[in-house]
């Protein structure tokens, strides 16, 4: 994801994989989710979601299905694969394991 | 499996692709709607692009635009694309049908499986002597070796119930032949095992066309007896049960090129001729276990300077005599299509020019090189897949009558039953050439884009374009038209030339107008020689009667040198001479003029009386003095036995040379009288009878002397004379190829002028308003054309010398050093592109110069 403007590299995947062990949600709802869990901290480009959700669908982590908007619009409802599930606990993992290294760096130092 | 599911997701999502976009569409557009901010969401167009570039499928977008530009550019000149789509392919057609030959030909293997592992086998060189004790040979000893020792016995079955008696070509043949060779069939069952016990059941194959004439192609055939009368064993009929049909396209002979119609089990002993080598074997090794084979087989003391056994690869020996020919098609088909190229090269490049405000326009815009030259090598592309097609759909309709043609020209079937034809292998080939002719083509023009800078948008780009070295280019490019088609202009010469000298080498005799046939009795009909030469005689008289013109037999066919003998006179010396035994009227109806003395006569060659005709060169060898007539005379034949002298004869008459082929250096020739006495004759007559009702009348005479008798159908002597028949088939060949270069030649100088017209006319005009007449105007242009035909038809002759040679080595009575020839190649080539320059450079009247300046 080029655009992820205020994210490290990488982790809109697994924030968007997080998001979904909740249950399906549409694409305006895991934009949402992301916001308020984040304590609106987090200000993505709120479309950069769409090419994100591209790639999980081509990589079989996450599945579409056709469903109605509060507002009555066609949009599709994401869900989380098992394989999904699994490559979001890799991402954690290898992200906390990252966030350690760097907190020791930053504290010895 | 992860992989897997990701490529079929990603199929799916190609598939799919118009309803997944416009569903991520509508999403995205009901996102949007749905934020207080809608600039919050991003820009969608570029977030759509960057979701449909997730999936991986953005290249082939961009190649069918692309391939659709390059369409619609091409669709605008039609005239340009017409011309290179047809030259490219009319070249790849001519491509496709030679590679189709020399697939067919030279590459294919014969019908045989493993066949590049089988080898003919030699015992001794050529000749009379061989080592006996052969048909011991121990062929367990050299298992190691030798896959399969393949033998097989000829024999002529005949078939007699029918209206005449037919001979059927038949082949007694070995476990190892049918092995080793293969022998598969359409309809029953193989040759197994069992059936080459002793005391089996008698099986036999029968040929596909025998299934077909004498069956009607009925499976029921199988199972049936077919009941036959071997040469070899007169008077003991045979009966075999047939279990199968040979599969079409089984050949085997001495070339290979016999069909065999009944093919039985053999299991007398028999001498092998042919092996099939184990896999990895070189045949250097195999010969030599071979030779020692032999050596313990022999039961004749072996001479010290025995060269040992000789193995011949088959495949060798059956392509030989087509590979110089086969050689010299492909090198003129090359060179066409090498033409070709710098044809499209030059259009392309004029093309090109006139395109550069566009690349400017490009670049200007942001475009990059590599995207500039994607869309031309699309363009060619496009172009020569469009011209693979034409190409290979012209060959195969051509193929379809062009194939029985060539295989007749070339004198000898395509060794396989598919024959000539258009299969993957050709197509491979074919399609990598073009593919390779997309890429090269694309280069040229390419380079002269590479100094397109984007100020060219400020000049006037018609002009500024027309850089020297372009001009240069593109000159040396049709001077190299020229010069290959001068090439083929002169090879085409040279063989018309060839040809020429052929049709009026004198070989001694006219060919023309004389048919041969040969008849062949059963031996149990004939208690002696004297009976077969009363039904010789009596067959004689009736067919000469009926045609009105005399038969006659000889000991040896036309085109092929006799056997030699040694010739004594009295006094003791002796000279090599060919031997042939003729009956009555031999030399008239050859028309071999007699020069002294005269022929013989029915008594003479009735009673073999001791009387001989010898040729001029002969008779000058053995009698300088030039006495030769009443002159005694006798031959002695040489065997490994030893010799035998025949009697003394008298010299009656002296014949005029006889050549039996284009480069015979030895002509002397030594003629016996004597009217066969054997179980076969061939004979000969001159008649303009068509060979149908020939036949008939044939087969009619010789069943009312003898039911058994069996004639074959007569053919053309003239059709023996092979040299001529391949020689013509060349210069048909490279005529057309001539012909077709030499268009494109001109159609590359006539594109160059009237280019260089186009682009001066501002200046032509200016020349003219200043005073210059129309004719120094046209000498302007003239001049240039007339340079470039001169560097091409120089490069030409000496490229063509370099294919007189390869010619010349390779083809009876072609020479490099006819002068004529070449200069007749160069005034034709020459006056035509004189002609072309003068027609384009007519272009150059502008008319009325002001309003040609105000035009541009």
């Amino acid at each position: 994801m080029p655009r992820e403007d205020g994210l490290p590299p990488g982790t809109l995947v697994m924030l968007i994989l997080h998001v979904l062990t909740g249950g399906p949600r549409h694409g305006y709802a895991i934009a949402q989710r992301i916001h308020t869990l984040s304590r609106e901290e987090l200000s993505v480009e709120e479309g950069s979601l769409y090419p994100a959700l591209q790639k999980l669908l081509l990589k079989g982590w996450v599945k579409a299905s056709p469903a109605i908007s509060e507002t009555g619009r066609a949009i599709r409802e994401y869900r989380l694969t098992p394989s999904g599930r699994r490559q979001l606990e890799r991402e954690c993992a290898n992200y906390r394991r990252m966030g350690a290294a760097i907190d020791a760096v930053l504290d010895t130092a | 499996m992860m992989i897997l599911g990701e490529w079929l997701r990603r199929i799916w999502y190609l598939v799919n692709r118009r309803r997944f976009e416009a569903a991520l569409h509508e999403e995205m557009e009901a996102h949007r709607a749905r934020l207080g901010q809608p600039a919050r969401f991003g820009n969608t167009l570029r977030l759509r692009e960057e979701s449909r570039d997730v999936w991986g499928w953005t290249w082939l977008d961009a190649l069918v635009r692309d391939f659709r530009f390059a369409a619609r550019g091409l669709r605008r000149t039609p005239v340009y694309t017409v011309v290179v789509i047809g030259s490219l392919a009319l070249g790849l057609a001519l491509t496709t049908v030679m590679v189709s030959v020399v697939n067919a030909y030279l590459i294919r293997s014969l019908p045989y499986p493993a066949a590049d592992r089988l080898y003919h086998v030699r015992y001794a060189p050529p000749g009379p002597w061989e080592p006996r004790g052969m048909t011991g040979l121990d062929w367990t000893s050299v298992e190691d070796v030798i896959e399969f020792p393949i033998a097989s016995l000829g024999e002529s079955f005949y078939l007699a119930d029918g209206r005449y008696t037919v001979a059927l070509r038949g082949l007694r043949v070995t476990r190892g032949f049918a092995d080793g060779l293969g022998v598969s069939v359409a309809v029953g069952r193989r040759l197994l095992g069992e059936d080459f016990l002793p005391g089996s059941e008698r099986v036999a194959l029968i040929g596909h066309s025998l299934w077909r004439d004498r069956f009607g192609s009925d499976p029921g055939a199988i199972g049936r007896a077919i009941r036959v009368e071997a040469e070899s064993r007169p008077g003991s009929p045979e009966s075999f049960r047939i279990v199968g049909v040979i599969a079409p396209g089984f050949y085997y002979g001495r070339d290979s090129r016999t069909a065999v119609e009944i093919l039985v089990p053999n299991t007398d002993p028999v001498r092998t001729y042919m092996v099939r080598l184990r896999a990895e074997v070189p045949p250097a090794i195999a010969a030599r276990r071979l030779t020692e084979a032999a050596r313990r087989a022999a039961t004749s003391p072996i001479p010290s300077d025995w060269t040992g056994v000789q193995l011949e690869s088959v495949r060798d020996r059956w392509v030989g005599g087509l590979r110089p020919i086969l050689f010299g098609v492909t090198l003129a088909v090359s060179l066409v299509l090498v033409i070709v190229c710098a044809n499209v090269t030059v259009l392309m490049l004029l093309r090109s020019m006139r395109r550069q405000r566009e690349v400017a326009v490009r670049l200007a815009l942001g475009s990059d090189w590599w995207h500039i030259a994607r869309m031309l090598l699309t363009e060619t592309l496009l172009i020569c897949t469009t011209a693979l097609g034409v190409g290979v759909a012209i060959a195969t309709v051509a193929l379809r009558t062009l194939a029985p043609l060539i295989e007749k020209q070339l004198g000898r079937q395509a060794p396989d039953p598919s024959g000539i034809e258009i299969g993957t292998t050709v197509l491979v080939v074919v399609g990598g050439v073009s593919l390779l002719l997309a890429v090269a083509l694309s280069v040229l023009p390419l380079t002269s884009w590479g100094r397109t800078r984007t100020n060219a948008l400020q000049q006037d780009v018609r002009i500024a374009s027309e850089g020297r070295s372009m001009r240069r280019l593109r000159s040396a490019l049709v001077a190299f038209e020229i010069a290959g088609s001068l090439v083929l202009l002169v090879g085409c010469g040279l063989m018309i030339r060839s040809v020429m000298t052929m049709l009026h080498t004198d070989f001694g005799f006219d060919a023309e107008g004389l048919t041969t046939s040969r008849i062949m009795l059963r031996a149990r009909n004939y208690p002696n020689p004297a009976a077969y030469r009363l039904l010789y005689e009596r067959f004689i008289r009736q067919v000469s009667d009926g045609l009105g013109s005399r038969i006659v037999f000889s000991s040896w066919p036309p085109f092929v040198p006799p056997p030699t003998h040694l010739i004594e006179r009295d006094e003791g010396t002796a000279v090599g001479a060919g031997f042939i035994a003729v009956s009555a009227g031999y030399f008239s109806t050859f028309r071999i003029s007699l020069g002294q003395g005269r022929e013989f006569t029915a008594e003479e060659a009735s009673a073999e009386a001791t009387v001989a005709v010898v040729s001029e060169t002969l008779a000058a060898r053995l009698w300088p003095a030039g006495d030769a007539i009443g002159r005694r005379v006798r031959d002695v034949e040489q065997t490994p036995g030893g010799s035998t002298a025949g009697p003394w004869r008298t010299v009656v008459g002296i014949a005029r040379d006889v050549r039996q082929t284009y480069d015979d250096a030895d002509r002397s020739d030594f003629y016996i009288a004597k009217t066969p006495d054997g179980r076969f004759g061939t004979f000969y007559a001159r008649t303009s009878r068509p060979a149908s009702p020939l036949f008939d009348q044939l087969q009619r005479a010789a069943g009312d002397i003898d039911r058994d008798a069996v004639i074959n159908p007569p053919r053309p002597v003239a059709d023996d004379d092979q040299t001529r028949v391949e020689t013509r088939f060349l210069t048909r060949m490279l005529t057309t190829f001539a012909a077709s270069a030499s268009v494109l030649a001109m159609l590359g100088v006539y594109g160059v002028t009237a280019y260089a017209v186009q682009q001066r006319h501002k200046e032509i005009a200016i020349r003219i308003a200043l005073g210059a007449s129309d004719r120094a105007v046209m000498r302007l242009f003239l001049r240039e054309g007339v340079q470039l035909l001169g560097f091409g038809t120089v490069l030409g002759l000496i490229g063509a010398t370099a294919f007189s040679r390869v010619l010349s080595a390779h083809i009876v009575g072609v020479q490099n050093s006819q002068a004529s020839t070449w200069v007749t190649a160069s005034a034709l080539l020459l006056s035509a592109g004189f002609a072309t320059v003068f027609w384009a450079a007519r272009r150059a009247d502008v008319g009325n110069p002001a309003s040609a300046l105000n035009a541009g």
